[in-house]
């Protein structure tokens, strides 16, 4: 009996150490597309493996790149492993040189890392090369910005070559229910005047909508607050229209400090923000009189950069009353999917009060889609609340007293890369570039935008056809992106000082405040746990916390 | 003459050498992965602390104490490390005035107490161990930010402004709180077990002598336990610089830094989309610097434990002491 036992507990103790060692990167692990897992295998083809981090833009768009690449390339199977945690950066950098993904597209990705430990492919020559195959005159190199060219190519790391490419564009702000504002009146009449708002539904027999910011008709800022008394005026109209102006997620707060940067980048304008990433220039600070000279070793005088105080005034306006935001969003229960599905069902659904606007990104319709948001609205009041059907579109950046909205649109999502992995044997490394390179036609590069609704940091354009498929929300931010006056700005770290301290920078460099020996890390929850805090304290604070901690680095 | 004696070799048995590959084989995998997985990890943390990440060879390069200096300014100049001491402190205080003491009073009712409500008892406080980390933490959410705020207006007309996890005012107590309702499980299972070896008949002569329950849990139990209190105790210690308290489960990486703790401020160094590999060091500095710290306060206090603890006499004595009671 006891050598029964013995072997038992001995098999259960192996069996363990055994299921310990399993788990490796290339079977997916988490959610896959109902396609993938009927995908069997050719033999009588090359397969060609690519790995899609399953986030928000889902595969569809991938799907239909792999059967027109396939229609061209009979011999050629492409599988598609959808992952999440397999493809997260801490996950990426240990595991890539094991995995037999060839290539990969993910969300966010430790590049330079990758790229100086040799884990990514050089795929500079089919960046480089005309896209003549595809009757293309330009190559991918010439539909990038100045900017990413320099991030991802000419700098000190990757030395003039690409091991990546970008992989979405994509801003926080304020999406504002365009179906709302209709039917509650929220819009502004041409016929406003300085001391009095006019509001309108803007629809056929009503007063027309104001020009907007741009000061053209017929364009999508037409009817919004263009200056902050505009803004504080509609937030209180929604109030006495019992419409909460304002949700986000209370467990994810730093969405809300994303959107603030927003609003710093459109107030800086493009040039002065981007000093925070390269940390060389020059630029007239608050309180000063004449330009300072930045560079790495007096960085920290950009917290007095003026547009970043007036940005402050959003986080101290939404907190002067608490009827401006939904109580969800000062709880850490509300992720970003219950504060999406809250401000969907919020209009019509009876006994709720309508939510006027919620603090996201480009994809957040997609996500919302994907997680039944728009289906359950569906199935109670009827196919007019659903997806692509109903409106929104972001609200702009009102202008302030001295801070005109510059137009700067800062980009968020410039850490998704799409890259080679650099364990490819000759064929399939060919076989990777070549797909890459297809993927960046100005033909895929549609695709991915009518399938996603999100836009891609390439220039290039949609048809009439193309764009008739696009939700209004996904059309008007393809439309803002291609405005002239939008200058797009990247969260791009170029400064040595900034990639060698990534951590320290992304968590404390753009709103961390020490205000009388208490720390704060979002303006939001600093304005919302002291409803008392200025916003002179707040943007002093910014100052003191990092001059104070600059002798770390050692400069 | 006599004979030489020579000692005769036996030939091992094959029964002895099965036995014997057994123990070793079996002894060898828990040693390999001690040496893997500890011994060589915590080596190579050591070493990255004098590194550097050079992005030029995408390799670490000998750094000096630059990291050392990088740790000396936070420590003197960042106000984020105020708040890691002073919440790490709290959860560990906590666990050691509220969970350890209940733990005790909770085992020793169980020891003593048989039946249903006992056995229910012990499942139930053992669930929090069995049950995911994540599926607590939702629950505690839900109660604290859900359920408490809904009781209080509706039956006390009390109005939170914002909740209680949010509020960075009382985040961190609620993060206390939850370590406490979760914590029992592990310490039951010790403590209970030291009890059940404590000798029935001295706790029958002390009833019989007229002593109450404190008077047998304090001259009795707690002396008979005292071995493995003090492993609690000693093993806690670490627990100070490297314990979470659950804050990536509440709040991801975007905790506030006023709730921070020592073992969430390094967590998210390295893990996450903020961390790079040039983070590593940093993080290994500090690994390195608590373990210098760490190591003579937990040998020094196990040395005043077992100096002053109940002496090797005192529970000799114990089997025949008659106590008078008080109670």
């Amino acid at each position: 009996m006891k050598r029964l036992y013995g072997t038992l507990l001995g098999s259960v103790a192996c069996s363990l150490l055994l299921s310990a060692c399993g788990g490796g990167g290339n079977t997916p692990t988490s959610q896959t597309s109902n396609a993938q897992q009927s995908e069997s295998i050719a033999t009588d083809k090359t397969q060609l493996y690519v790995g899609n981090y399953y986030g928000g833009l889902g595969d569809t768009w991938l799907r239909e790149l792999k059967t027109q690449y396939e229609a061209l390339h009979n011999d050629v199977q492409i599988v598609i492993d959808n992952d999440k945690a397999n493809y997260l950066p801490d996950n990426l950098i240990t595991k890539i040189g094991s995995l037999r993904q060839n290539l990969f597209f993910v969300d966010n990705a430790y590049y330079y890392d990758l790229a100086s430990q040799n884990k990514l492919a050089d795929i500079t020559d089919v960046v480089t090369a005309k896209l003549t195959q595809y009757n293309e005159t330009r190559s991918i190199e010439d539909k990038l910005n100045t900017q990413l060219v320099n991030f991802f190519k000419n700098n000190d790391v990757t030395n003039g070559k690409y091991y990546a490419l970008p992989t979405y564009l994509s801003q926080y702000g304020w999406v504002y229910d365009v179906d709302l504002f209709e039917s509650k009146k929220l819009f502004i009449a041409d016929t406003s005047t300085d001391s009095r708002l006019v509001w309108t539904d803007g629809k056929d027999g009503s007063a027309a909508k104001s020009k907007g910011q741009d000061g053209v008709s017929g364009t999508q800022d037409d009817g919004l607050p263009s200056t902050w008394s505009d803004f504080t005026a509609l937030i209180s109209r929604m109030k006495q229209m019992s419409i909460t102006p304002f949700i986000w997620t209370g467990k994810y707060i730093d969405y809300t400090s994303r959107l603030l940067r927003s609003y710093w980048a459109a107030y800086e304008g493009a040039d002065n923000f981007q000093l925070n990433y390269t940390f060389s220039g020059s630029e007239t600070l608050n309180g000063d009189t004449s330009a300072t000279a930045i560079t790495d070793k007096n960085a920290y005088e950009l917290q007095r950069q003026k547009g970043k105080k007036a940005a402050l005034q959003l986080a101290k306006e939404v907190f002067s009353d608490s009827y401006n935001y939904a109580a969800s969003s000062v709880m850490t229960i509300n992720d970003h999917i219950g504060a999406q599905k809250e401000y969907i069902y919020s209009n019509p659904t009876p006994k709720a009060q309508p939510i006027a606007m919620i603090a996201e990104g480009d994809w957040w319709e997609n996500e919302a889609r994907d997680n039944g948001a728009f289906d359950t609205m569906v199935s109670k009041f009827g196919s007019s609340w659903a997806y692509g059907t109903r409106r929104f579109a972001f609200m702009p950046v009102p202008s302030m007293d001295g801070f005109p909205n510059t137009g700067a649109v800062l980009s968020t999502s410039s850490t998704g890369c799409f890259f080679v992995n650099a364990n490819c044997d000759a064929a399939h490394l060919a076989l990777a570039k070549d797909f890459l390179q297809f993927c960046h036609t100005d033909s895929a590069l549609a695709t991915f935008t009518v399938d996603t609704g999100v836009n891609k940091p390439f220039d290039y354009t949609l048809s009439e056809d193309q764009l008739s498929k696009l939700t209004y929300f996904s059309k008007s931010c393809y439309q803002l992106y291609r405005q002239k006056t939008t200058h797009l700005v990247y969260d791009l770290n170029v400064s040595k000082t900034r990639i060698n301290n990534s951590a320290y920078f992304l968590s404390y460099w753009n709103w961390t405040s020490n205000v009388g020996g208490q720390v704060y890390d979002n303006p939001f929850q600093a304005f919302a746990n002291d409803t008392s805090l200025s916003i002179d304290s707040y943007f002093d604070g910014m100052y003191t916390y990092q001059k104070g901690n600059w002798s770390r680095f050692s400069l | 003459m006599k004979p030489s004696i020579q000692k005769e070799k036996h030939p091992i048995s094959t029964k002895k050498l099965s036995e014997n590959l057994f123990y070793y084989g079996i002894l060898a995998i828990p040693l390999i992965q001690f040496v893997l997985f500890y011994v060589a990890v915590n080596f190579n943390s050591v070493l990255l602390s004098f590194q550097s990440f050079d992005y030029q060879t995408g390799s670490f390069i000998y750094a000096g104490w630059k990291n050392f200096s990088m740790v000396g300014q936070d420590f003197a100049h960042n106000s984020t490390i105020n708040y890691c001491f002073y919440n790490s402190a709290i959860i560990y205080i906590s666990g050691l005035i509220i969970t350890t003491p209940l733990s005790i009073l909770f085992s020793y009712w169980l020891t003593v107490h048989k039946g249903f409500f006992a056995e229910f008892f012990k499942v139930m406080l053992f669930l929090p161990t069995i049950i995911p980390g994540i599926v607590l933490v939702m629950m505690f959410k839900y109660s604290v930010e859900g359920a408490l705020p809904t009781i209080l207006e509706d039956w006390f007309h009390v109005r939170l402004r914002l909740g209680l996890l949010f509020d960075t005012k009382s985040a961190i107590w609620m993060i206390a709180l939850f370590g406490i309702l979760t914590g029992f499980g592990t310490n039951m299972v010790l403590y209970t077990g030291a009890m059940s070896r404590v000798d029935r008949s001295l706790v029958e002569a002390a009833e019989m002598d007229g002593g109450g329950e404190w008077a047998i849990i304090w001259h009795i139990v707690l002396p008979a336990i005292y071995p493995t209190f003090t492993t609690m105790m000693v093993l806690s210690v670490a627990g100070y610089f490297t314990s979470q308290a659950s804050l990536f489960s509440f709040y991801g990486g975007s905790a506030s830094s006023q709730v921070y703790t020592w073992g969430y401020y390094l967590f998210v160094k390295v893990v996450g989309g903020d961390g790079s590999m040039a983070d590593y060091p940093y993080a290994a500095t500090y690994g390195l610097l608590f373990t210098l710290v760490a190591a003579p306060i937990t040998l020094l206090l196990k040395y005043l434990m077992e100096r002053f603890g109940p002496s090797s006499e005192e529970k000799e004595h114990l089997k025949h002491v008659s106590l008078k009671s008080n109670f």
